[in-house]
């Protein structure tokens, strides 16, 4: 076990296992474990933190653990979300009883620093994602489950993940999901052995160099991505960490990194051979090489100390790379293979595709003989609508049923004035009359227009149903003033000149919360429409009751 | 020929039912706004804004959003209907529902309907009634547009009116900062033996 500091002796707290120290500052010392009020903790537990005020515990994952210049204990925690927490984000996905979200994305919520005190209790959280990466939860683990999760919430999209992403804040999605005792650790053992088979076939480096040099480059990493304390933990978890730790002290930083530039290359070329024969190993065989593995490294430590201390600074300097190769080298080929793929078949592909392109435009350029007016796309009916108010050749029919489609407007009129035209219903809002439909018509010519406005209104032409239409010219009006929009506000402060981030931060699409003057604002504007609806609701029921007494003293049906 | 038809009735009809009308929308309000507004709730496929033909002003623009599935116009019709939802503006919320069939631009016409229309002969005797009909017609149009036209003018109200609050509640704010600022409230505190901020 390692060295314990017990500063605090009013609580029941004790450092276990040590990480190293950052590099930038040495007082900054980073731990794997604890003993805290009894329970022990360790790097990727999940924990209940209590925060005054909130009746419920937040749940988080310790990712990082340290000790700050100032001797204070500090985690860094990764936060899950209750359901209830992302309530308005939910949409349609239906959380399972006891479902959390883990945090994604970069940004504000994804993780915080805390007092290490703050901690209240361990928390057993269970993956239950389908990944492959993710090693499946036994039946003992799910009933001892406090709470499960599978998917993330992404704090920037504010939108449920369904994939879990490869890192979530630096942290290799391995260290996030379900821990397997006999697969984790000897993904890094696995390389640690190979690297001492590739060792025992005649390599032999200089230990105590290699070994600076491996935590040089560990340290250097370390606070960038915080992927490494990880592998660090398990390697010194199970080889002596103690001094391993402490040896690096011994040398300059110039030897360490000098050393480290020499030692690079050549690790390099040794470890894309180790990678290929990994995956090929992990593919073929897991369980096996693995077993295969984990004992012979132990063999291995047992052999001697000057192999012991080679051992370590192959781990440390290499397992990164080697546990990354790992994971990623199966799904590489996959890509590679897909990519390869996608491009013969599109290279197979597109030469016909475009060929047959060719022909449909060729043949659809062919007739000559088709109608002028398919021939050309017509301009935007609004621009035609415009042109038309102003020639007098744009009728308003109303009183059509609502639901009749443009085509049958324009064959309407076809059927009562033989005229061609065209039409656009115009389409129902919120507002617009149940009884009564309304149709834009564009005559041909203005005397058109003007005749069938007075058929209209002398005669009766009436629909199948027994309702007469109605028309009437629309005539073009002089307003052309900028619509305005009534009710967005916008303080306006000369001090203050607005920034950036304020014009973005109005653009911005929001739920209102209710404890903010917005939110008074905007249920005077909801009760507001509330009464519109209400009122225009009323008035074409009332239309409706005086429409029904009409029809009913219709002799014909 | 008319299975075609009627299939791509249906098809249509699927597509009324996962779209959801979004009102009360400021003009300046664009497809990516909306777009990324909405996409919060469930997965935007499309949005089509409503053209208004008609030469009202000051109508707010709407448009038609089509989601991934029903369920997902539920819920936004929900959320929305729970609490004001801002786009693009605040304090007015916006509005949403389902969509309705008549709502989409050049929708097509149900199939297998005929519609046969006549012209009515003088001395039917229902030609008195379809008269008196488009009356009713022509009366309830104007007072529709009437009502809307007041609503119109309560909005303008309403907006003015929180404007005017809004800005009182400014200049306040404003004055309580300059004379915590520039110590007068302090002053104003010491001469009065008052102690402005909480002993705890």
């Amino acid at each position: 076990m390692a060295e314990t500091s017990n500063r605090g002796d009013d609580i029941d707290f004790k450092w276990g296992k040590k990480l190293g120290f950052d590099r930038k500052n040495r007082e900054v010392q980073y731990y794997k474990s604890f003993h805290f009020e009894g329970v022990e903790y360790s790097l990727y537990d999940c924990v209940y933190l209590f925060k005054e005020s909130e009746p419920e515990p937040y749940i988080g994952k310790l990712i990082r653990i340290w000790q700050n210049p100032a001797k204070l204990r500090k985690v860094k925690v990764l936060w899950f979300f209750r359901p209830d927490e992302i309530v308005n984000h939910l949409g349609t996905v239906k959380p399972l009883e006891n479902e959390l979200f883990l945090a994604s994305g970069e940004g504000v919520g994804l993780a915080n620093i805390n007092p290490l005190e703050a901690i209240a209790g361990k928390c057993h959280v269970i993956c239950i994602s389908e990944d492959t990466r993710n090693p499946r939860p036994s039946i003992e683990e799910l009933q001892m489950a406090d709470f499960v999760f599978s998917r993330t919430f992404d704090v920037v999209q504010c939108k449920i993940m369904h994939q879990i992403d490869e890192k979530i804040a630096g942290i290799e999605v391995k260290s996030l999901f379900n821990r397997d005792r006999s697969l984790n650790r000897n993904g890094v053992e696995k390389v640690v052995s190979l690297d001492k088979e590739d060792e025992d076939l005649g390599e032999s480096e200089l230990p105590s160099e290699a070994l600076a040099s491996g935590s040089g480059t560990l340290e250097g990493k370390k606070d960038g991505e915080g992927e490494e304390p990880s592998l660090k933990a398990k390697t010194n978890g199970h080889t002596c960490g103690e001094h391993l730790l402490v040896s690096p002290r011994d040398k300059t930083t110039s030897t360490v990194v000098q050393v480290d530039d020499l030692e690079r290359p050549l690790k390099k070329r040794k470890m894309d051979a180790s990678e290929i024969l990994l995956s090929d190993k992990y593919k073929n065989d897991k369980g096996k090489s693995i077993d295969e593995f984990g004992v012979r490294r132990r063999a291995s430590i047992r052999s001697g100390s000057s192999s012991e201390n080679h051992l370590k600074s192959k781990c440390l300097g290499e397992s990164p790379r080697g546990e990354r190769g790992l994971i990623l080298k199966p799904e590489q080929k996959l890509m590679e293979l897909s990519s390869q793929k996608l491009l013969e078949v599109s290279s197979h592909l597109s030469p016909q595709k475009d060929d047959k392109n060719n022909h449909k435009a060729l043949r659809a350029a062919l007739p000559v003989d088709v109608d002028k007016n398919t021939w050309f796309k017509p301009p935007p009916f609004e621009d035609r609508i415009q042109t038309a108010r102003k020639q007098g050749t744009l009728v308003l029919l109303q009183n059509l049923d609502p639901s009749y489609a443009s085509t049958e407007v324009e064959d309407i009129i076809w059927q009562g004035f033989k005229e061609k035209c065209s039409a656009k219903m115009l389409l129902q809002t919120t507002t617009s009359s149940p009884h009564c439909g309304q149709a834009f018509v564009i005559f041909k010519t203005r005397e058109a227009a003007k005749r069938a406005i007075k058929q209209l209104d002398t005669g009766c032409l009436v629909l199948p149903d027994g309702r007469p239409l109605v028309g009437c010219i629309e005539t073009p009006c002089s307003s052309g003033k900028q619509s305005k929009f009534n009710g967005h506000l916008v303080i306006s402060n000369p001090k203050q000149p607005q920034t950036r981030e304020m014009k973005e931060a109005v653009s911005t699409s929001h739920c209102s919360q209710p404890n903010t003057i917005v939110y008074d604002m905007a249920m005077e504007w909801c009760l507001l429409q509330q009464r519109s609806d209400f009122v225009l609701d009323k008035l074409y029921t009332q239309h409706g009751v005086e429409l029904r007494k009409l029809k009913a003293r219709l002799k014909s049906k | 020929m008319a299975g075609t038809v009627e299939t791509e009735y249906a098809a249509f009809l699927e597509k009324v039912k996962r779209t959801v009308y979004v009102d009360n929308l400021s003009p300046q309000v664009t497809e990516s706004v909306l777009r990324s507004a909405l996409d919060q709730f469930g997965t935007v496929k499309s949005v089509q804004f409503i053209t208004n033909y008609s030469q009202q002003q000051n109508i707010p623009k709407h448009a038609l959003v089509e989601m991934e599935d029903e369920e997902q116009v539920k819920a936004i019709v929900k959320l929305i209907a729970s609490c004001p939802m801002m786009i693009l503006g605040m304090p007015r919320p916006v509005t949403a529902c389902a969509a309705k069939v008549e709502m989409f631009e050049d929708y097509p016409a149900t199939p297998g309907r005929k519609i046969e229309v006549r012209w009515l002969d003088p001395n039917d005797p229902d030609f008195e009634v379809a008269q008196k009909w488009k009356h009713f017609v022509k009366r309830h149009g104007a007072e529709a547009r009437f009502l809307q036209k007041v609503q119109m003018a309560e909005e303008e109200k309403l907006a003015k009116q929180q404007e005017d609050n809004l800005k009182a509640n400014f200049a306040k704010y404003e004055m309580i900062e300059a004379i915590m600022v520039d110590a007068t409230a302090d002053r104003l505190a010491r001469h009065y033996e008052m102690n402005l901020r909480n002993e705890l």
